[in-house]
């Protein structure tokens, strides 16, 4: 179907934009999922924002200290092909470049990707587990910037914790000695992932996140904190089993259990890479 | 909602274009009908199929992903815009030349999207011809959001590979240089389709729809199985830009029931409305319709309109269906009694007595999952009656013009002589544009209105309403002796129709075909079937390529391979015992091989896969943890099908004309739907008449202006039109020769004609055609010239009938409906991670007979297109149902298109044995990479996971589905 008739708002400013999002506006960023979603019937907005007018909203991708900068406008094919990005934090890098196809990257934005919230979206898992935080304006003060933790910002599927603030950017902090696996499993390369996890490890610290098995992306504290006391870990699909917070969908790709099986699967291997050791490559 | 109309100015293909839209019009609604750059295609809704990339300042979109008014300001570059547009001398561009001479294009639908990414990668990898080679990845990258339902992709990617200058064109687009004196029947002609398809210029039913045209929306049922106790669209009438609409019961006193497609054996018939009304039997059936000045507000009514079901029980499941008592108002069809459209049984020999007699016997079910043709475009009708006389002109995606007519006329009593089907190029069929019934609405909505009335069905109407097939669960028993011959076989086969596999769809011949041809080309004469073919709760059931003879080669082969393993026989062994030893040769059930290569096929196959190599390179895998497997399958491949009881006849007939320049024209009732008639069949009149082949052209989809035929399924084309072309052709030649003998001063005798030149032989006095046709049409004329001639015209029509069709029965009941039997062999190799389930295909070697071959380059692309087919319908296609009988797929990603990351090393040799029917000895081809890729993946997965004990009987390979195999053999373990 083509989209049902809607207003298009076009704001120059920040402001403007909040104000009609606190009208029940529904912003638009590269569009790809919004539009979809439009077309399928899932969404019917009155009303649209089109970000791209908003001068303060930028496309840049810069480092301050040991963070990564990601401006509101950054679509996935700039991200990927960033050479800072490739250079702190390639496991991002690889996320973003797998997610749909050519098309899909040149209009779609990482920003859009985090706020649209659906539980396998590559980047939601990927800067999940990067540890990142979305810089987030209220009508209040469209000036200040509030930064959310994404391990606060996902709340159930397509819903974060945002209301009716904008998203303006995402900080992603890196150590220098970072080392991160984004893996995904889909039936064909691309398509979106039945089932993700991105590891990331500096030091001794461990993080877990993963795609698929819930309602939201999740991090998994649990299986972190085995990999940080060096416990050996449990046997992945029957602990994801038992781990009664943990929903994956049954549909007509998998049930529960193979989707925790997947899940296990992934993580593994995404652990042994980063310990250096020998395992099947997944794509 | 009142709407601000917005400017957007683009610069489209270097030219300007201004409109006010409203904010909701995509761009490539936009591109389509402000700009008019109709190339850009529609293939879904979702973004999923790239048919509508365009570059939106040099980087390539989805232009059904963009609003227009975002675009406003922006350089757009369309197929149109890539060469040959206004520009540089009006030439091909590079990659457009390559996808011609690679044959990368069949029904072309996907080709404007495909090009557009393709141009893309080449442009930002730098100017042509490229520095460092493409890699494989990078070009699959680059496609990987652009869907091919033809071509298998390989060529796709040799193209761009060859457009970069790092490979090799397939052929030329340049005849001239395939000319020799051997004639044009087996010349690898690229094809003359393509230069309009490359340049955006391909005429589908979609790109004739106007400004002024009225547009379609159907209101769908979302209950599988309902009354309709209120349907309200007064809201929605009053919409704007409303102009009707209909509803089912509406609809009642202006139609009549569905036309059916088949009605043989004693099969029961629904005699359904196209539209429902009162009850509901699939999600997705029509309960109305809407017309209206734009699709945009016809969509806004459609979802105004209100209706309240009462629930029936959903029929679901094949085995509850089944089942369902007389009286049930479980029942689709009470008036039938139960769910049950035909019951067919067929006994040979003894079989219970060779069953008791054999030292093994194998009994496997075995399950095929539902899936379909999924072709890039999806139903498009442009239907314009004129109510002054009568007259009705419809414009449509089918691939059977005069049946559409005939039908049309069934429903709506306007004589076949007002009717007018007009089907140009058509975006792939592979049978399910056999099938009538949606179409019925826009016809009616333009008799209603007398307006012209456009419906292009959305991709979620095709998945959700439009024609399915395989979908069978066979219970199959198999005798044989210790040395492994096969004494007796038994299959009971059920399918699930839908709601439907007769009337509205020709989908019920494929079990009966199944159990037909199950005993393959093996001995076996002790054999009996049973097929019960059930209505469900389902959209309808419909011919897909393969028809049948793909579930007939899986029941016999996976029996096959299990009899070896319990006997410890080699597989090749096995099935090199059992097979014919002599042609012709008569399957128990009736059919006749004619002739062919079936051992040899088998034994070519063993040598190119080279299997020791392949156990070695298996063992070596398995030591380090990987699962590797692989299969080798024969198959034949029956074509030319013909049913008594149904549109699909033993006949065709071609004219052939002689114009007055001399130019050739071949007129066919075979429709074009990407397999490439018009450049194999000038191939053929070239060769026939001797002509100059630049002079011939091939005409199809015109109800009006070609004679009367069934149109293409089976594979049927390259038997029956080329038969009716020689019978054409050599009334044509008698009068050329008598006026060629008038005109030359000679006799009739004494005329040859080569590369057209025709020539007395007896005094060296030389013609043109054209200089012949000019004498006959003009001066001194036909009285002259054609006086001694049977009639005065260069023009035939010929008819061929295959002469190896019978359908008077013996005594036992049995016929021959399909008269060729092409035949190969099919091999597969596969990795399968156990942990996730994932087979990865790595490759994929045929060896295939189909007769002479007209075209190597084409019959090599459907070859190729059809594997990857089948390979994308057993490992991720996938049209299930919840329990209440809702569709589980929405979209063609959840559906599960293969994409060009699917598609496999594919290694093809071909075997020529010459068919006796006709002069030129080709047999039908096209389907056989559908009727084998699925059980020799099966085998191949079977034999990869082996050591973990996993025994293969469903052909849904699917991750999560090889992952329960595993795990349900480690539990039988323990």
């Amino acid at each position: 179907m083509r989209p049902a008739p809607f207003e298009l708002l076009r704001p120059h400013t920040k402001q403007e934009a909040l104000e009609a999002m606190g009208r029940g506006a529904t912003p638009l960023a590269g569009g790809q999922s919004l539009l979809q979603s439009m077309r399928l019937g899932s969404h019917a907005p009155h009303t649209l924002v089109d970000l791209a007018g908003i001068e303060e909203l930028d496309g840049k991708i810069d480092i301050s200290g040991e963070t990564l900068n990601v401006g509101a406008k950054t679509t996935h094919r700039q991200f990927a092909e960033n050479p800072l990005v490739r250079a702190h934090t390639p496991w991002l890098a690889q996320a973003a470049a797998k997610i749909g196809d050519v098309q899909v990257r040149t209009m779609g934005t990482v920003l859009g990707n985090l706020c649209w919230a659906d539980p396998r979206a590559n980047m939601a898992v990927a800067m999940l587990g990067s540890d990142a935080s979305v810089a987030v304006s209220g009508a209040e003060d469209p000036a200040a910037a509030e930064l959310i933790p994404l391990s606060e910002f996902f709340v159930a599927y397509q819903q974060t914790t945002l209301g009716k603030r904008l998203a303006c950017s995402v900080h992603v902090p890196f150590k220098p000695n970072a080392r991160g696996v984004y893996l995904e499993f889909s039936r064909q390369p691309q398509d979106l992932a039945l089932c993700n996890v991105c590891v990331v490890r500096d030091d001794d610290t461990w993080r877990v996140a993963t795609g698929g098995i819930a309602q939201r992306a999740m991090r998994l504290n649990s299986i972190e904190q085995h990999l940080q006391s060096f416990a050996a870990l449990p046997d992945l699909n029957q602990y994801l089993l038992e781990d009664l917070s943990l929903t994956p969908p049954a549909d007509a790709f998998g049930d529960r259990a193979y989707k925790m099986q997947l899940a296990a699967t992934l993580l593994r291997r995404a652990v042994a890479l980063l310990l250096n050791v020998e395992t099947r490559e997944t794509r | 909602m009142t709407l601000n109309m917005l400017p957007v100015t683009l610069e489209v293909n270097g030219f300007n274009v201004s409109a006010s839209v409203e904010p909701r019009t995509l761009l490539v609604d936009f591109l389509r009908d402000t700009a008019g750059t109709k190339g850009v295609r529609i293939a879904c809704e979702e973004g999923a199929c790239g048919a509508c990339s365009v570059r939106l300042n040099g980087d390539v979109v989805k232009s059904c992903l963009v609003l227009a008014v975002r675009a406003d300001g922006a350089k757009i570059t369309t197929v149109e815009g890539l060469g040959m547009g206004l520009g540089e001398g009006r030439t091909l561009s590079a990659l457009q030349e390559a996808f011609v001479s690679c044959h990368a294009l069949q029904c072309g639908y996907c080709t404007a999207g495909m090009l557009v990414s393709a141009q893309n990668l080449l442009d930002k990898k730098g100017p042509l011809p490229l520095s460092e080679p493409l890699q494989d990845e990078e070009i699959r990258q680059a496609l990987s959001g652009n869907y091919c339902r033809c071509t298998g992709y390989n060529n796709i990617i040799h193209a761009i590979k060859v457009a970069a200058g790092q490979a090799e064109p397939l052929s030329s687009a340049d005849a001239a240089t395939l000319q020799d004196a051997n004639g044009w029947i087996g010349k690898p002609l690229a094809r003359r389709e393509d230069r309009r398809v490359v340049t955006g210029r391909g005429r589908y039913a979609d790109t004739f729809t106007n400004s002024t045209d009225l547009h379609l929306v159907a209101f769908r049922s979302t209950r599988a199985h309902a009354l309709i106790k209120n349907l309200d669209t007064a809201a929605a009438k009053n919409m704007p830009g409303v102009v009707t609409i209909v509803t089912g019961s509406d609809a009642v006193q202006h139609w009549r029931p569905i036309a059916p497609s088949m009605e043989l054996l004693d099969l029961k018939l629904p005699k359904r409305y196209p539209m429902a009304a009162g009850k509901v039997i699939f999600y997705g059936e029509a309960i109305a319709f809407v017309v209206a000045d734009s699709p945009y507000r016809a969509e806004d009514a459609m979802r105004a309109i209100e209706v309240e079901y009462e629930d029936l029980p959903a029929n679901v499941d094949l085995d509850q269906a089944l089942n369902q008592p007389a009286g049930s108002d479980a029942l689709l069809y009470p008036q039938w009694q139960s769910n049950v459209q035909v019951d067919y049984a067929f006994e040979n020999g003894r079989p219970d007595e060779a069953f008791a007699d054999a030292d093994l016997v194998i009994e496997e079910e075995i399950v095929s999952h539902r899936f379909g043709a999924m072709p890039m475009e999806t139903r498009v009708v442009r239907a314009d009656f004129d109510p002054s006389d009568e007259r009705l002109i419809i414009r449509s995606s089918t691939q059977v013009p005069h049946q559409m007519r005939m039908y049309m006329n069934q429903v709506f009593a306007i004589p076949e002589t007002k009717i007018q089907v007009l089907a140009d190029d058509v975006g792939g069929g592979f049978g399910a544009k056999l099938s009538v019934d949606g179409e019925y609405m826009p016809v009616l909505a333009s008799i209603l209105t007398g307006r012209p009335v456009c419906w292009f069905e959305s991709r979620s109407e095709w998945i959700h309403s439009g024609p399915a097939a395989r979908d069978y669960i066979t219970k199959v028993r198999a005798g044989f002796n210790r040395d492994g011959r096969l004494s007796a076989m038994a299959t009971d086969i059920v399918a699930d129709m839908g709601c439907d596999g007769a009337e509205r769809a020709a989908g019920l011949g494929m079990p009966l075909n199944g159990g037909n041809y199950a005993p393959g080309p093996y001995r076996v004469s002790d054999y009996r079937t049973r097929v019960r073919c059930v209505v469900t709760n389902k959209a309808p059931y419909s011919a897909y390529r393969g028809y049948g003879k793909d579930l007939a080669n899986m029941m016999i082969e996976r029996v096959l391979d299990q009899a070896a393993d319990q006997l410890e026989l080699d597989p090749v062994l096995i099935r090199k015992k059992n097979l014919l030893k002599s042609y012709p040769h008569q399957i128990c059930t009736g059919p006749i091989i004619e002739n062919g290569s079936i051992e040899e096929s088998l034994d070519r196959l063993v040598a190119i896969m080279d299997i020791p190599n392949l156990r070695q390179r298996q063992a070596q895998a398995l030591e380090q943890g990987k699962y590797l497997g692989f299969c080798l399958v024969p198959y034949i491949e029956p074509a030319g099908a013909t049913f008594p009881g149904s549109a699909f006849q033993n006949y065709e007939s071609v004219t052939m004309r002689v114009a007055a320049d001399g130019s050739i024209r071949v007129m066919t009732g075979i429709q074009s739907i990407g397999q490439g008639i018009e450049t194999s069949y000038a191939q053929v009149a070239a060769d026939i008449l001797s002509c100059d082949i630049a002079d011939v052209s091939v005409s199809w989809g015109d109800t009006t202006a070609t004679p009367f035929g069934s149109g293409t399924f089976s594979s049927r084309g390259a038997m029956f039109a080329v038969g009716a072309m020689l019978d054409a052709g050599e009334k044509l030649l008698a009068r050329i020769k008598i006026g060629a003998a008038v005109l030359l001063a000679g006799k009739p005798q004494d005329i040859s004609i080569t590369h057209g030149v025709i020539k007395n032989e007896s005094n060296g006095k030389t013609c043109s055609y054209g200089e012949l046709a000019y004498a006959a049409y003009v001066q001194p004329g036909a009285e002259i010239i054609l006086n001694e001639a049977d009639a005065p015209l260069l023009e035939a029509t010929g008819t061929y009938r295959h002469p190896q069709v019978n359908w008077q029965a013996d005594d036992q009941g049995r016929a021959q409906f399909y008269p060729a039997h092409a035949n190969g062999a099919e091999g597969i190799l596969v990795e399968v991670d156990p942990d996730t389930g994932l087979v990865e295909v790595l490759k994929v070697w045929m060896v295939a007979d189909h007769g002479v071959i007209l075209n190597p380059l084409i019959l090599t692309g459907q070859i190729k297109g059809g594997v990857v087919q089948q390979l994308g319908g057993t490992l991720y296609e996938n049209l299930a149902y919840d329990k209440n009988g809702i569709p589980m797929a929405k979209t063609m990603k959840d559906y599960g298109m293969p994409t060009v990351w699917a598609a496999p090393e594919i290694e093809i040799e071909h075997l020529v044995t010459k068919s006796p029917s006709t002069s030129i000895g080709a047999k039908g081809a096209g389907e056989d990479g559908c009727i084998a890729t699925s059980t020799a993946l099966m085998g191949a997965v079977e034999d990869a996971l082996r050591p973990l004990g996993v025994k293969v009987m469903t052909s849904q390979l699917s991750p999560a589905k090889v992952r329960s195999m595993i795990e349900s053999a480690a539990h039988d373990a323990t």
